[in-house]
């Protein structure tokens, strides 16, 4: 930012820079929150189905 | 009864344990990672030198050359993942191969897109079809049809295997796209990193921050690949276990 303000340049050029950065921060961003949701709705789904699993045997043992 | 409970709960491990944040090597890397690219944003912004011909915008290159190149070695990871994979039939392979192909896919689409924002002010056109430009667009399909072949094909050792040989063709167009500047001298400036980079091309300084923006882009890439396999491997426990309870004519749906 020091180096940015120091020197006089086209405000064309930082609007491209600006938005190589931008592209690059959102685009890792969104990959990670991809990776880390699917996980997520992955162990939800074990979960639940070994949840389930366990009801139903449960019930049939009762039976 | 037992049996079937003991199959079931082989088949998903993790169910029992709830998924809290703990201090792991995976964790200490994604952390490390995160530190090493705030510092790489200090570097470029506040001490790498303002380029005297190209101005503020060169600074792009501190991330532009690390994202392309890594883009390149991630499909040698694809390469690596699946002749292994192609070997010995392990999983863990594939799920490398695969990881390092997404992985590499976010790369390259950066790679072409931070180029095109780059290019405009320094070229004065969005895209020229050059060589290397080309090359890293053909790349770009070839990282598609590979994650194309994975999502489509229905069976699960079959796209693996798939996936696999389009991985193990499309690591040669990587190694032309690394090597084009040279065979096809254009408009597209020589490589600043690598074996056949020119000594001089950058001041000191410039080439410290580019260093060690490479480095800091290189172990968050680690650190994306390994959180994406276990993403997949979570994946996998997921699939056995809907398999297994089909298998034992029992509902896999939640």
């Amino acid at each position: 930012m020091i180096q940015l303000l120091q020197t006089g340049m086209p405000p064309s050029n930082l609007s491209f820079l600006i938005a190589a950065f931008v592209v690059t921060g959102v685009a890792f961003m969104a990959y990670v929150f991809f990776v880390f949701r699917r996980r997520q709705e992955a162990r939800a789904e074990i979960e639940q189905l070994t949840r389930t699993t366990a009801t139903e045997d449960a019930r049939t043992e009762t039976q | 009864m037992e049996d079937t409970e003991t199959t079931v709960r082989q088949a998903a491990p993790e169910a029992a344990t709830k998924s809290a944040w703990k201090l792991t090597p995976r964790s200490v890397l994604g952390f490390a990672a995160g530190i090493l690219l705030l510092i790489d944003l200090y570097l470029i912004f506040a001490v790498a030198p303002t380029d005297a011909n190209l101005g503020n915008v060169q600074r792009a290159l501190y991330i532009h050359v690390p994202i392309a190149i890594i883009s390149l070695l991630a499909f040698i990871v694809v390469f690596v993942g699946s002749v292994l994979y192609l070997r010995g039939r392990n999983g863990l392979w594939d799920n490398l191969g695969v990881a390092a192909g997404e992985v590499g896919f976010v790369y390259v689409s950066l790679a072409l897109l931070t180029g095109v924002l780059w290019a405009k002010p320094v070229w004065n056109v969005w895209w020229t079809w050059e060589p290397r430009l080309t090359l890293t667009l053909v790349l770009w399909f070839i990282y598609a049809g590979y994650l194309m072949v994975r999502a489509f094909t229905p069976d699960r050792s079959k796209a693996a295997v798939f996936s696999a040989i389009v991985g193990i063709i499309g690591s040669v167009d990587a190694f032309i796209v690394y090597f084009a500047v040279q065979w096809w001298r254009s408009i597209h400036p020589p490589q600043v990193v690598g074996p056949l980079a020119e000594s001089g091309s950058l001041s000191g300084t410039m080439n410290m921050v580019l260093m060690f923006s490479f480095i800091a882009f290189l172990v968050f890439t680690v650190w994306l690949i390994w959180e994406r396999m276990v993403t997949l491997g979570t994946e996998d426990r997921l699939g056995r276990l809907r398999f297994e309870l089909r298998r034992q004519g029992r509902s896999a749906e939640v």
